[in-house]
Parts: C-alpha cells; sequence; structure tokens
C-alpha cells in the first residue's frame, strides 16, 4: 500500500479508534498502544485487504481483538446481561441544561464506568462510524444483542451522568433481573 | 409493534440520518409517524445522542500520536519478498544466470569463483522477509554491535544451521545458508556454504560491489562466507 494511502488510512481513523480504545482501557498511554498495535497490525497484515471500504470495519476489529488479547485473564467480562438486583434507571432524556454542563471528560468518565459488554457498543455508537450492523461485526455478536447491549448501555450512560449532574430524576428499576438476547 | 418494541429498535438509529433507509428500522420509523408521543420521544433521544457523540468527538489523542502510527508502521511494515518486486525478480533472475554460469566455468577448472558466486547470490537475495525463529539467537548475536560478524560465525556447524530450520537457497544443487542481522539502521546478510561445494581456493577477504550492494566474502575452516549489504562498503567494513 503506497505511503500516501497509509497516511489517509490513519488521518482518517486514528482519532476515533483512539477514543474507543480510551473508553475500553480506561488510560491515554494503554488507548495510545492499543491505536499504534491496531495500525501496526495493519502494516504487517491488514494491508492485504484488498476491499479497503471494509478497512474501517477491519481497524475497529482488531483493536477490540487486541484489547481483550492483551487483558488479563481475571479481568474477563462479566456477565453481563446480569445486572444485579436493584440496578436503578433514569428517565430517558437528560434535559439540556445537564447536556450544556457536559464535557468530554464527563461524558468519557461516565462510559469508561458502565459495563464492559455495553461500553464497547455503545462507544461505537457514539462515535457514529458503524452501523449497528458493522458493530455487530466488529464485537463479533449478534445483531440483536448489540441493539439490546445499546439500549441497555444508554441506560446506564445515563444514570451515570445524571448522578455526575447530581439532579437525575431517579426512578426504580422493576425488581428482578433483567434478561437481553 | 409495541411502542416498546420500537423504541428498542430506534435506540440502535443513528442521529445523523445514515440509518434510516435501514429496512430493518422502516416500521419503527412508520410508526414514529403515526405517534406523536414516540415522535417526541425519538427526538429527544436523538438530540441526546447528537449531544453525546459530539460530546465524546471533543476527546482529541495525544499530541504526537498520529506521527508516531505513522513512523512506527512504516518501520515496521514488512519489504516485500525479492520475488514480488519485478526490478528484483528482474534481477535475481540476472544473477542466477551468472552463478549458474561461474559454477559451469569453475567445472571448466576456472578456479576462484565462489567469492563472486555467492557475491552476485548474494545481490540477487537482497531483500526478503528478515526474521528466522530457529537461529534467532545467532542473529541477535550478529546484530550486535560489540562484535565483528567474522568472530561471531567462527567455527559455525552448518548442520547446527540446517537444524535450527535456517532459511537455505540452493546453487548447483548446493546449499546456501541465509542470515539476515540489522546494526545501526543498516540490514546485512549473510550467506553461508561449505567450501568445498563452490571453490578449492578461496580468498582471506575480499569485496566487491555491485551496483547499491557492497559484499564481503572470506573463508573460514571448512566454510564460506559472504555478507552483503545495501548500505556501502564503509558500513560493510564495520562488521567485518
Amino acid at each position: 500500500m503506497p505511503d500516501e494511502v497509509f497516511t489517509q488510512l490513519v488521518d482518517t481513523h486514528y482519532a476515533a479508534l483512539y477514543r474507543f480504545a480510551l473508553s475500553l482501557a480506561r488510560s491515554s498511554s494503554d488507548a495510545s498502544d492499543l491505536t499504534q498495535q491496531t495500525f501496526y497490525i495493519w502494516a504487517t497484515k491488514g494491508s492485504a485487504l484488498r476491499d479497503l471500504s471494509k478497512a474501517k470495519t477491519w481497524l475497529f476489529t482488531t483493536l477490540y481483538r487486541e484489547f481483550l488479547r492483551t487483558r488479563r485473564r481475571g479481568q474477563r467480562l462479566t456477565a453481563l446481561e446480569d445486572l444485579p438486583p436493584g440496578e436503578k434507571d433514569v428517565a430517558d432524556e437528560l434535559t439540556s441544561d445537564q447536556m450544556e454542563k457536559l464535557d468530554g471528560d464527563t461524558v468519557l468518565s461516565a462510559m469508561q464506568e458502565i459495563d464492559e459488554v455495553f461500553r464497547a457498543p455503545l462507544t461505537l455508537f457514539y462515535l457514529q462510524d458503524l452501523s449497528y450492523a458493522q458493530i455487530a461485526e466488529t464485537l463479533d455478536v449478534p445483531i440483536g444483542t448489540v441493539m439490546s447491549r445499546l439500549s441497555r448501555g444508554k441506560t446506564q450512560l445515563r444514570a451515570r451522568l445524571a448522578e455526575q449532574g447530581g439532579v437525575a430524576q431517579i426512578i426504580a428499576f422493576p425488581s428482578g433481573r433483567q434478561k437481553t438476547s | 409493534m409495541k411502542t416498546m418494541d420500537a423504541k428498542f429498535l430506534l435506540r440502535a438509529l443513528r442521529p445523523d440520518g445514515r440509518d434510516t433507509a435501514d429496512p430493518l428500522f422502516a416500521e419503527a420509523l412508520v410508526q414514529v409517524g403515526q405517534d406523536p408521543a414516540l415522535a417526541a420521544w425519538l427526538a429527544r433521544e436523538q438530540q441526546t445522542d447528537t449531544a453525546l457523540a459530539a460530546k465524546l468527538a471533543e476527546i482529541m489523542p495525544p499530541a504526537g500520536l498520529r506521527d508516531a502510527i505513522l513512523v512506527g508502521a512504516r518501520a515496521s511494515r514488512p519489504r516485500r519478498a525479492w520475488w514480488q518486486q519485478p526490478l528484483r525478480l528482474a534481477a535475481a533472475a540476472a544473477g542466477l544466470v551468472l552463478v549458474f554460469s561461474l559454477i559451469w566455468l569453475r567445472r571448466s577448472a576456472h578456479a576462484e569463483l565462489a567469492s563472486v558466486g555467492l557475491h552476485d547470490l548474494a545481490a540477487a537475495h537482497n531483500d526478503h522477509q528478515m526474521h528466522q525463529t530457529g537461529v534467532a539467537q545467532l542473529e541477535t548475536r550478529l546484530a550486535d554491535g560489540a562484535g565483528k560478524v567474522p568472530a561471531v560465525l567462527a567455527g559455525l556447524d552448518l548442520a547446527q544451521l540446517r537444524a535450527g530450520g535456517c532459511r537455505t537457497i540452493t546453487a548447483d544443487g548446493h546449499t546456501v545458508f541465509e542470515l539476515c542481522f540489522n546494526r545501526d539502521g543498516a540490514w546485512y546478510h549473510v550467506y553461508a556454504a561449505r567450501a568445498g561445494d563452490f571453490s578449492a581456493t578461496v580468498p582471506q577477504l575480499a569485496f566487491a560491489t555491485q551496483g547499491a550492494l557492497a559484499a564481503a566474502t572470506w573463508a573460514d575452516g571448512d566454510n564460506l562466507y559472504a555478507v552483503v549489504t545495501d548500505a556501502g562498503t564503509d558500513a560493510l567494513r564495520r562488521v567485518l
């Protein structure tokens, strides 16, 4: 692949990949490492990909796999589809006042606090680069699962943001555990 | 479709409109058009999503990350194998023709051909994948700036290279082992063979150049060696 094409690929995707990595890894240095490692893998393997239109999904998929690979086993995914009883939900929307008070770091911080299984699809959703189907392909999960995780992830994120804002209208979640697809 | 089901689907709808033509959302979007409450909910949902996406976009990568990616990836990208490059392929073909010509000449009692033959063979094979796990330790020692290459190779047992899975090339039915190392940013390629396979009389140390390539050959015991680099004769002399 010519250098200028590779440079264009980096310029187009490295910021979004870094944000995705930062939401997963929770540290800037780890996120930088993950982003660099992703492009390193592209440079050594991915450049053989003939269809460059699939490069974006390939890069996000590779970054996510690298994150899973490098993470210690002890930090494996929690059994996700089981939220602890007593989980609380907030009203569907944040107020405009609340939204105005938020900055990028606050949103990222809240996103980093939610369950990882929700965090990955939710970050990809808010990066807006990938459709729900591409998110499913990237994370190697069924489309229905992505939709479920987006729905619940949004609820968790807004709950965290509302907690940080301190003005949330908290409503009790129905008792018992909730299953997702 | 129940309102709850429509909401479930519409939460996956990106607010920038790119997904509105997706058939998966068609029924839910029709329902939005018929249900003012659902439409109001979707408007709020997408407003929030847009705002959160914008907040997330405020996160900027560290300064220097882009350059680090470009430099690092460029440096680590494998060079294409010589047989994948038309010019290299032509050079290889020419080199091999020369090698076999020289070997044929040797059979005609023209001596002192091994060094030239190895040199041309090395030049033809100058560019290829670098790392070999089976002989990594030897390649690491070669890369160590403290040791001269002939000293590192002294007493080398070619059988051990074979056992270690060292890459080989074949010339006139004879095996030539190939090792690669990097010193100070320059790549060097070592070729080792049984001296008896190539010439009865071998020079102590001879230098030659061919285009951008510099080569040196020498004999040590039963072995004949050539080391080739595209970093120039001065760089070559520094490792000998």
